[in-house]
């Protein structure tokens, strides 16, 4: 992708060359300032991406602002539901069941710096997230509920740099002392959020329409630099049109369906300015078998795929499609 | 309990052998109108419930039941299966219709 790389990679250029040329080694406390906003920024984004639902497993490729475009591989593996009999509650007309859900994946990018200053200079980033929570599903219609959540999420974020430009082999060390380059953090985040979600069933298609408002604040709590100290809110709210079609034909003693969604996310807050995008769109589509019932915690196996763009990265999935419900 | 046709070798089996069996039966769900169970003949008949409906989902093929002992089960009905006929509440009658298959070791 993507405006992250992107923006580790303005930021990178911008500290480095914002370095007076005789004096490299003096970094004003403005400069430093103003690199560390940027990467806590960056490492928090970061920790969402990997560890949040808010993009899929996938190839990204960053087409953005920087002098680089830059790939990007990330890995998720998550599920979510409603477990128990429906209740009650109280004395009104509102059924409610509790909800667990879980995520967790992985981001790994490298940005290979081909700017003057920076020449053959190797930049890897690594984020890895897993969260869990729960709360409840309410239904006030047979198709119309909510469901409020709350997660913790933890996150790990680690950054190797390889200097093999004449500036960045003479300023390693300084930019490391800084918290430029070479550094990690732990994080944890917490997530409260709320489903919307409206099933309109025709015939035996399900048509899905949900909305998720989601607010995350994440907090470092130990890192390799002091300089690299996270603290931040952000916001991300999730459209989406599912289609579930089932085929009426049976294939190794399990149902076939097909499918797919529509999704755009909107992006405020750190996450925005980390991602450097203000929404995500993906359009995925699915061909699979229904294990729902059949076999523990699993809805459906088969393949899918995804197309994903924004306003300056596109990227593309292609796997094993596996929805997992608790 | 009815063999099916794909049932093999049940004359080897001997009353008192000890065995491990894994069985796979076809279960009929009949919906009774007004405690009367339809028969072939169109004469319906009172028969007393085994269970009621709980829960319907037609696209995924659920049909989850409530047994007169409070057991609750959620079975898996085939492509056939007249979900769009039931409804939650619904009083129903379950029957083994045939033995698919049995698996038994001897010990």
């Amino acid at each position: 992708m993507i405006p992250t790389t992107s923006r580790l990679h303005v930021c990178l250029s911008m500290g480095l060359l914002l370095l007076p040329l005789p004096v490299w080694s003096q970094i004003t406390p403005g400069q430093a300032e103003q690199l560390r906003t940027g990467i806590n920024d960056r490492i928090e984004a970061l920790t969402i991406l990997g560890g949040d639902y808010l993009l899929g497993g996938g190839h990204f490729h960053s087409t953005g602002d920087g002098p680089s475009d830059v790939d990007i591989d990330t890995s998720k593996f998550g599920g979510s539901g409603e477990f128990g009999t429906l209740k009650q509650l109280g004395d009104l007309d509102i059924a409610w069941r509790p909800r667990l859900q879980g995520n967790m994946g992985t981001v790994d990018f490298k940005n290979h710096f081909d700017t003057p200053l920076l020449n053959g200079d190797l930049s890897e980033t690594k984020a890895f997230g897993i969260q869990f929570g729960g709360g409840a599903r309410f239904w006030f219609t047979d198709d119309f509920s909510l469901a409020p959540t709350i997660m913790g999420m933890y996150g790990h974020t680690t950054n190797d740099y390889t200097a093999r430009s004449a500036f960045m082999v003479v300023n390693l060390a300084k930019a490391t002392q800084v918290g430029l380059v070479d550094w990690r953090a732990d994080t944890w985040t917490v997530r409260p959020a709320l489903n919307i979600q409206y099933v309109y069933a025709w015939d035996r298609t399900l048509i899905t329409l949900s909305s998720d408002p989601a607010y995350m604040h994440t907090k470092s709590f130990s890192s390799s630099n002091p300089n690299i100290n996270i603290g931040g809110d952000s916001e991300a709210w999730d459209n989406k049109v599912d289609i579930d079609i089932p085929l009426g034909h049976m294939l190794l003693s399990h149902e076939l369906r097909t499918g797919g969604y529509f999704e755009r996310t909107e992006l405020y807050g750190d996450v925005k300015e980390g991602l450097n995008t203000g929404h995500l769109n993906e359009i995925h589509g699915r061909l699979v078998l229904d294990y729902l019932n059949q076999l523990w915690l699993t809805q459906w196996i088969g393949l899918g795929g995804s197309y994903y763009w924004g306003s300056n990265f596109t990227g593309w999935s292609v796997g094993v499609d596996f929805m997992l419900v608790f | 309990m009815t063999p099916g046709p794909r049932v093999k070798n049940l004359s080897q089996v001997r009353a008192g052998d000890k065995a491990r069996a894994t069985v796979a039966q076809e279960l009929s769900v009949y919906v009774l109108r007004n405690g009367q169970l339809p028969g072939i003949d169109g004469k319906s008949e009172p028969v007393s419930p085994d269970a009621k409906v709980l829960m319907v989902e037609p696209s995924y093929r659920l049909l989850t039941l409530q047994y007169s002992n409070h057991q609750i089960e959620t079975l898996k009905v085939g492509l056939e299966a007249k979900l769009s006929e039931m409804e939650a509440g619904d009083a129903v009658v379950v029957k083994t219709t045939e033995l698919l298959a049995l698996r038994v070791q001897k010990h």
